[in-house]
């Protein structure tokens, strides 16, 4: 039987069926007899004492590579021994007469519920703590038959109905060869874990109703189908996908190192976005043309307090060290009210997408925005910075983020810091009304990157992250491309560089428009590079400008996107 | 019985690390300790991470801590001291 499914992690496996549901619905008998309270109540201390050793090592196993997982865990372990839930788990077990199991859940789900409905955010999210910590409890209750996630079969096809952080600190990646999870999305914590080791993932809402324990499943988590009881014919087909697919991983490999020129020679600058500046993203610098996009958010997320301007300048210089040289593109904080920040109330918002977001949450608080400028400008002794502007829709955002970058250095040259004074100052195009003043924009700042995901976003008016709105956020609208074509020409006649840092430039088809629209900067997410540079090094300049030119004139994305792929199948073939 | 009151200064209130330092601390004493906003009858046991957060403590939220048993005044004064240090934050 074939079904459609959401790729999140590309990929192609075979494989046999383990489920994997922590979160099980109580079955069987839930009342006890009299006789056995004394047992169910010394079963808690078992199970609680297993759970707190469990939480205990898994927060060791990663405090040093993911600290901030590991606060989680310590927090849990408080959730786990709370008197109160202790307290009153017990009393359920003894006046209720029902089981262990029966009380937890009880007990759990009213203080779930409890805090999920507290007006405060914050507090509110604390509750998939809580539901974190009764699933633990449950797994122990021993009427669970746990799959043990660090010691599975080979050639596993991993069903679960989502993956928690907990769980996949606990997994043993090198048996899995695919994941499908019924809930979650690119952006899921499964999604990203998937695809910085390079499993196939995908979504699908049916997966535990109809995938049952050591079922054969075919997943092809590029185009986004998954087979259930394959028989020997399409066992066969997707045999030769999955080693197609791993000779083409490895061809990719090949293609990381060394600098991108197209087959006539030219050269294209390739770069890596930063989001967390973990080594692993650091690493990947050595292979591309420094980072067109680095992410600062990920030093304002998750903390306790807003980061000082020493922090700040240690990890921005720590960045740029690492870089070598290479230029590094900071973008100054991008974040809006669908993001919580401890230290900084931001108000809940009806569209935090049009709401007060990047530049704009910057104006709102001028500290914040000149710790940041000053951090970054101290920290541009140490490499080659770029300072860039997300969300400046009008060129007075533009005038205003140029006069906090002046106060910046004003103040530390009087107070005697030493700093670059020539750092290039660039702007984010990615809302229309500021694409449509690039020409003015362009005779005041030193370079513009798009940000495609937004600006197709805004273009189309349709929310990026609402599943329904598929069809219309299109990412191959015909009017991206020709806003790209208008920004590029007013930033070149001004002789100024025009770079692209959203998703679209990694994808290899896409890259090649983008270099034939006069685009020759591209900053992606370190997987996407090796195929972008493999197909870019097959593409002349001659010829990306004519699949342009084609481009400019055409109605529909879909046209758009069969015109590439019939135009490219070539080059996309990787047997060429 | 022996209460105070305290005024919730640090920028992250009674939630994440501080609510964790709070009722590590209010589990040294013997006594049974609430704690509740002040002007509101809700109180929530001192030394229940869960009944703590249920309360949403922000900053600048007034609260009075109430505590009843051999060691109370000693419990009290622990407390808001401990508010008062703002849990080292800034």
């Amino acid at each position: 039987m074939h079904y459609t499914v959401t790729p999140v992690s590309p990929g192609i496996a075979i494989g046999r069926v383990k489920t994997y549901q922590p979160c099980n619905h109580l079955k069987g008998k839930q009342a006890i007899p009299l006789a056995k309270v004394e047992d169910e109540l010394q079963r808690y201390d078992i199970v609680r004492a297993r759970a707190d050793e469990e939480l205990s090592a898994l927060s060791k196993k990663i405090a040093k590579s993911d600290p901030d997982t590991a606060k989680i865990f310590n927090a849990q372990r408080d959730i786990l021994n709370d008197q109160v839930l202790v307290q009153e788990i017990r009393t359920t077990i003894k006046k209720d007469l029902v089981s262990l199991q029966k009380a937890v859940q009880d007990v759990y789900d009213k203080y779930i519920a409890l805090l999920s409905g507290s007006a405060n955010k914050l507090i509110a999210q604390r509750a998939s703590d809580l539901a974190d910590v009764k699933k633990s409890l449950v797994k122990f209750c021993g009427n669970f038959k746990g799959l043990d996630l660090s010691n599975l079969p080979a050639e596993t096809i991993l069903v679960a109905q989502e993956l928690f952080p907990s769980d996949t600190a606990s997994l043993n990646f090198e048996n899995v060869v695919a994941i499908v999870t019924e809930e979650g999305g690119v952006t899921s914590h499964t999604g990203i874990i998937a695809r910085s080791i390079g499993i196939p993932a995908v979504v699908w809402g049916d997966a535990l109703k109809i995938l049952a324990d050591e079922d054969e499943v075919a997943v092809d988590a590029i185009a986004g189908i998954l087979v259930h009881k394959p028989d020997n014919g399409e066992k066969k087909s997707f045999f030769s996908l999955r080693r197609k697919w791993i000779k083409e991983r490895e061809e990719n490999a090949r293609y990381r190192k060394g600098a991108l020129l197209t087959k006539d020679g030219k050269r294209i600058n390739i770069g890596v976005n930063i989001g967390s500046a973990s080594e692993a993203e650091l690493a990947s610098l050595d292979f591309a043309d420094g980072s067109g996009l680095f992410r600062t958010e990920f030093l304002f997320l998750g903390k306790d307090s807003m980061p000082n301007e020493e922090e700040q300048f240690q990890k921005y210089r720590m960045v740029l060290e690492r870089a070598k040289g290479k230029p590094v593109t900071l973008r100054t904080l991008d974040i809006g009210g669908d993001k919580e920040l401890p230290y900084l109330p931001l108000p809940r918002e009806n569209n935090p997408f049009l709401g007060v977001r990047g530049i704009r949450l910057c104006f709102e608080h001028p500290e914040l925005f000149l710790t940041q400028l000053r951090a970054a400008y101290r920290a541009s002794v140490f490499g080659k910075l770029e300072i860039m502007f997300p969300m400046v829709s009008s060129i007075d955002d533009v005038r205003r983020c140029l006069d906090y970058a002046k106060q910046a250095r004003n103040e530390l040259y009087r107070e005697n810091i030493e700093f670059n004074s020539k750092v290039p100052l660039g702007i984010m195009i990615e809302v229309p009304s500021i694409a449509l003043m690039a020409e003015e924009a362009a005779d005041l700042v030193d370079f513009a990157s798009i940000g495609t995901n937004d600006l197709c976003q805004y273009l189309t008016a349709s929310d990026r992250l609402d599943a329904r709105l598929n069809t219309y956020y299109q990412s191959y609208h015909p009017a991206l491309f020709r806003c790209i074509k208008f920004v590029v020409k007013a930033f070149s006649s001004a002789g100024k560089m025009v770079g692209i840092c959203g998703e679209l430039g990694g994808e290899p088809k896409a890259a090649v428009l983008l270099f034939g629209l006069g685009i020759n900067k591209l900053s992606m997410n370190a997987d996407a590079l090796p195929s972008v540079k493999r197909m870019l090094s097959k593409i002349t300049l001659e010829k990306s400008r004519r699949i342009a030119e084609r481009i400019l004139s055409m109605q529909t994305a879909e046209e758009i996107m069969q015109y590439l792929d019939a135009t490219l199948a070539c080059q996309l073939n990787h047997t060429n | 019985m022996y209460a105070a009151k305290a005024l919730i200064q640090n920028k992250t209130g009674l939630h994440a690390r501080p609510a964790s330092i709070f009722v590590a601390e209010a589990g040294k004493y013997l006594s049974n300790i609430q704690i509740r906003r002040v002007g509101e009858e809700n109180t929530a046991n001192a030394k229940s991470i869960v009944m703590l957060m249920s309360l949403a403590l922000e900053m600048g939220t007034e609260v009075e801590i109430i505590a009843e048993g051999e060691d109370e005044i000693e419990a009290v004064t622990g407390l808001v001291q401990l508010i008062n240090s703002k849990f080292g934050e800034d």
